[in-house]
């Protein structure tokens, strides 16, 4: 398999570039697919037969979980390839990974109070799926208030991506906690072809699934780009990028 | 418009779910935004400092 494009990767201007290049290719599907996404979900969509319309929160529910899930695992793995090969470029992807995933981890437990009390009676109960998601917030939380902690950038960049590597733990752990333990919160509704919805329910969450994820990617790449002009503050290509 | 707008009567947990989705949604697009532009703007300014020092004369 050829790498290059992954040693490429590790070069912060055609990282800035390249960032710059995909955001639009990123932002404007996603802004569609969310867009089809809610018309399917809010109104296409037929209440279902036992949860009526409270069911319609999982259009935002579900892929906020995935995001927060996707975000973390950036986070780790780029965090990880920092502190194996020292690419600077990985720690700046892990970074800039850190707010999206932690402001979708907390949109997941918020929506998932709002659909909990209908249907549970509770906003929050210590169940498995719901501690383990609290639990990944407060890793966010606690990655970014570890970065926030060293002036000097390399070692935050260190001490941080140990963290994000040790959290990677918890990704499967909320992922699979229905399935592992006796849990309120219900099974997956998708999984591996096998649907527990009909059709016309489970294309506006395809739909919404494919849409936030791409919207991360092109906030990812914004961030990243920022990221990488503050790091090669002194370097000569930032002076052309800019323009001054 | 208003069976769409009563949600079954689960619009108290129905559209404040969706409205905190979009508000998230939309501070991340700002946010990204203006750190994107700050980061190009604290560029500029570093360079035109260089050049501004490169010119003084010694």
């Amino acid at each position: 398999m050829n790498w290059t494009w992954f040693h490429r990767l590790a070069s912060p201007p055609y990282l800035y570039r390249t960032a710059g290049r995909l955001t639009p290719w990123f932002a404007w599907p996603a802004a569609i697919l969310i867009f089809a996404g809610l018309i399917g979900g809010l109104w296409l969509a037929p209440p279902d037969y036992q949860q009526g319309d409270a069911y319609r929160i999982m259009y935002v529910h579900v892929p906020s979980a995935w995001l927060s899930l996707m975000m973390y695992g950036i986070m780790g793995i780029a965090g990880g390839i920092g502190l194996i090969w020292r690419m600077k470029a990985a720690h700046a992807v892990a970074a800039s990974a850190a707010p999206i995933g932690a402001s979708f981890a907390l949109v997941t437990l918020v929506t998932g109070s709002l659909w909990g009390k209908p249907m549970w009676g509770t906003y929050w109960a210590w169940d498995p799926r719901l501690t383990s998601e609290l639990f990944l917030f407060l890793l966010y939380l606690g990655y970014m208030g570890l970065r926030s902690a060293f002036e000097e950038l390399q070692r935050a960049d260190r001490a941080s991506a140990v963290l994000a590597v040790v959290g990677l733990v918890d990704v499967p752990i909320v992922h699979y906690s229905v399935v592992w333990w006796n849990s309120l919160h219900q099974g997956a509704l998708v999984f591996l072809g096998r649907r527990a919805m009909p059709f016309s329910m489970t294309v506006p969450l395809m739909l919404m699934f494919v849409g936030f994820t791409l919207f991360s990617l092109s906030v990812l790449a914004m961030r990243l780009r920022a990221e990488v002009l503050n790091r090669e503050r002194s370097a000569r290509w930032v002076r052309e990028e800019v323009g001054a | 418009m208003m069976n769409f707008l009563w949600m079954g009567g689960y619009y108290p947990f129905v559209w404040p779910a969706y409205a905190v989705t979009f508000i998230v949604i939309g501070l991340n697009i700002y946010w990204a935004k203006r750190l994107l532009a700050r980061a190009r703007q604290a560029a500029r300014r570093r360079v035109e400092v260089q050049i501004d020092m490169q010119e003084e004369p010694a």
